[in-house]
């Protein structure tokens, strides 16, 4: 009973407090191994998507080729810049640097080992991507479909306003 | 006990605190919901036996809030009753992560629930992985702190999970990293990383054999280095003996070395790793069979994306394995002149891993548990069509790793193709096949996926056992998503077999019925 109570209030909580999210305090690495929080990632720049991705998931790797092949024509018009943050353990991200390298990704890629930042922002499954507008979080989305790289700019460029 | 209070105290204290400060807009309140039904029928064609409920359901529910530098939350979790395929152990319900949390740029402190991992989780890793029930989070504290830029200390205390409830071992570890590079240049054109870890286990011990000890210390070392283009990870675990049911009582020290070597370039890059892993299991009770993982040893081997090439995954052999894997990625550049090696991306994988010789440290035996070759060769004709072929040659040996006496060859064949239909509209096809060489069955799987950009999909999947009837796994469903929020239902038949992530396994019986679910991140 007292579980559901806090619950409740929990619940009730979250439907009084509207405030937007901020960039948590979470340590990532880069590919160098060298660690780097998030927060100074992100923080100086206007607009930023911050994408989840990992080695296995097939849609990710299609968003990633997809925004990396617009990548350009997009930072030109909008300035807006792709932190793609790798949820892969160390099963795989020891390869993460030879994946990113031999696939030409012109964004940052990060590390998230052992899903701190992807608990922090509390992302249920992968693809993720949010976007920061001045540090404050103004868009999420879960999941890729071919074509829907489109919505995303159209919602980028809404920001740039 | 004291520790759950204390934190639902700090928790319910910081909301409290915040509504008597009348800041409302200063605390942040985030968190998500998941859940993942299934209602089971009984299909002898599969033999799959539905449940006596005929029912499972998985719910995750999780709220963070967070007031300046300090944070709180919780995690409940319900299954009623767990899905197939879960432990049984996982029946019921309750608010099983809590932590309160204080963080600024010299240290955070945890109280509570906490996920850690150590270097590469040779020696340590708590994590969470819904898909297999995994969670071995730790109950207790956390301390990490940053006395210079360069380096890092952690210290953790606790009990981890065991299903709904908190294991008897206690766990304590210390690890410390040092960043040589950043400490000596203010811009170093070399990268020299440092670490190392202790992790100690305690559990009592009630029986007669007095050679069993109640406490069991682990150490690694680690080193990471880059020049150029140019990267080493390398790491080597050690424990002292360490019985327990898993080794078979075993009185032997046990070892884990991984070595990770990596070569970048604009458009290439390939690594390769070696690993050797000898009585390696870490768990904080010495009676677990399939929770209480201290440490984290994963299968070093492609992580298929395709059905198929997943009949037969490999997972570590902890007693005693050594092999290694190699991966090489290339794309022809973006502004290349010949027009048929426009849009080609290349990725080779080769992994190998075989049983020890007994006495030489490095050196293998003739026995192989497991080989996978494969290429995948991706071609971007134009935005409105793409497609990847895939060829991977198998080899598994069954008897080695899970008993009876076969060894498993199979070739695989994989077509996927990408078309854009109208604006918004995506068709993608997948056709597989599996070709036999030893003791397998030929296999076919097709694959038609409809996405209405970016909200819905619709997908009909068939895969095929040509056994010597034809057995037909179908699936069909959709899914729709809107920003932060996912649904999906489907109906079909799942085969039998082990679902794997990251290396490590969950047998699922094989079961057929209709699955619900939904997810969403606020």
């Amino acid at each position: 009973m007292r579980k559901l109570a806090i619950l409740f209030v929990a619940t009730f909580w979250s439907l009084l407090v509207y405030s937007q999210e901020d960039i948590p305090n979470v340590i990532v690495k880069d590919l160098q191994g060298k660690k780097v929080n998030i927060q100074n990632v992100i923080a100086e720049k206007p607009l930023v998507v911050l994408t989840f991705w990992a080695s296995w998931c097939k849609p990710c790797h299609q968003e990633l080729n997809s925004i990396a092949d617009l990548y350009e024509e997009w930072n030109e018009e909008t300035g807006v810049e792709v932190v793609a943050i790798s949820i892969d353990d160390s099963r795989a991200s020891g390869k993460v640097k030879s994946l990113v390298a031999g696939n030409d990704w012109p964004f940052i890629v990060l590390l998230d080992e052992n899903a701190d930042l992807k608990r922090a922002l509390n992302i249920t499954n992968v693809p993720f991507l949010l976007l920061f507008k001045n540090g404050k979080i103004v868009h999420k989305h879960v999941g890729y479909t071919p074509g829907s790289e489109m919505e995303l700019f159209e919602i980028i460029k809404k920001n740039t306003k | 006990m004291i520790l759950k209070r204390l934190a639902l105290i700090v928790f319910i204290g910081s909301l409290a605190f915040k509504l008597d400060a009348q800041i409302f807009d200063k605390g942040t309140f985030s968190g998500s919901f998941e859940t993942n039904n299934n209602l089971y029928r009984t299909d002898s064609v599969i033999n799959a036996n539905a449940p006596d409920d005929k029912f499972g359901s998985n719910t995750y529910f999780k709220f963070d809030y967070k007031l300046g530098k300090f944070s709180a939350g919780i995690q409940y979790e319900a299954y009623m009753p767990p899905l197939v395929g879960y432990s049984q152990f996982l029946k019921g319900n309750k608010i099983i992560g809590r932590y309160a949390s204080y963080e600024d740029s010299l240290l955070t402190f945890t109280v509570g629930t906490f996920y850690e991992q150590f270097g590469n989780g040779l020696i340590l890793r708590s994590y969470e992985e819904r898909a297999l029930g995994i969670n071995n989070s730790i109950d207790g504290f956390s301390v990490k702190l940053h006395p210079i830029k360069s380096a890092t200390i952690k210290a953790i205390w606790g009990k981890q999970r065991k299903y709904l409830d908190y294991g008897e071992g206690t766990l304590r570890g210390i690890d410390a990293e040092l960043n040589l590079s950043t400490l000596l240049w203010k811009e170093p054109s070399v990268n020299i990383i440092f670490g190392g870890s202790w992790v100690s286990k305690y559990q009592e011990y009630t029986g007669t054999n007095n050679q069993i000890p109640t406490t069991v210390d682990a150490y690694a070392a680690r080193l990471m280095l880059e020049y150029g283009s140019y990267s080493l990870n390398a790491e080597y675990m050690t424990k002292d003996k360490d019985p327990m049911q898993l080794n078979l009582f075993s009185m032997d020290k046990g070892n884990a070395l991984l070595l990770q070597q990596s070569i970048v370039g604009r458009g290439l890059g390939a690594t390769l790793s070696l690993r050797r892993v000898e009585n390696a299991d870490f768990r904080s009770e010495r009676q677990a069979i399939e929770a209480s993982f201290i440490n984290y040893v994963p299968a070093l081997t492609k992580q298929h994306k395709y059905a198929l090439a997943n009949l037969h995954p490999y997972s570590t052999q902890m007693m005693g394995e050594i092999g290694g894997q190699l991966d090489i990625f290339y794309s022809v550049p973006r502004k290349t002149n010949i027009t048929w090696a426009k849009g080609v991306k290349i990725n080779l994988n080769v992994s190998s891993y075989w049983k020890p010789k007994g006495n030489e440290y490095l050196s293998i035996s003739d026995t192989l548990f497991f080989r996978d070759v494969g290429i995948e060769i991706e071609k971007k004709f134009s935005y409105k069509f793409k497609t990847a072929l895939s060829f991977i040659n198998q080899y598994y040996n069954k008897g080695a790793i899970t008993g009876g006496a076969s060894e498993v060859i199979t070739n695989i064949a994989v077509l996927e193709s990408y078309l854009k239909l109208r604006k918004n509209i995506w068709l993608k096809l997948e056709l597989s096949e599996l070709f036999p060489v030893q003791n397998e069955n030929n296999w076919s799987l097709a694959l038609a996926e409809v996405s209405f950009a970016p909200k819905w999909t619709i997908f009909a999947s068939d895969m095929i056992d040509h056994a010597e009837q034809n057995i037909h796994y179908y699936n069909f469903g959709f899914s729709y998503t809107k920003n932060a929020s996912r649904i999906g239902i489907s109906w079909g038949r799942n085969r039998e077999g082990l679902q794997c992530i990251g290396g490590l396994c969950r047998f699922v019986p094989a079961y057929s019925g209709f699955t619900f679910s939904i997810s969403t991140v606020f």
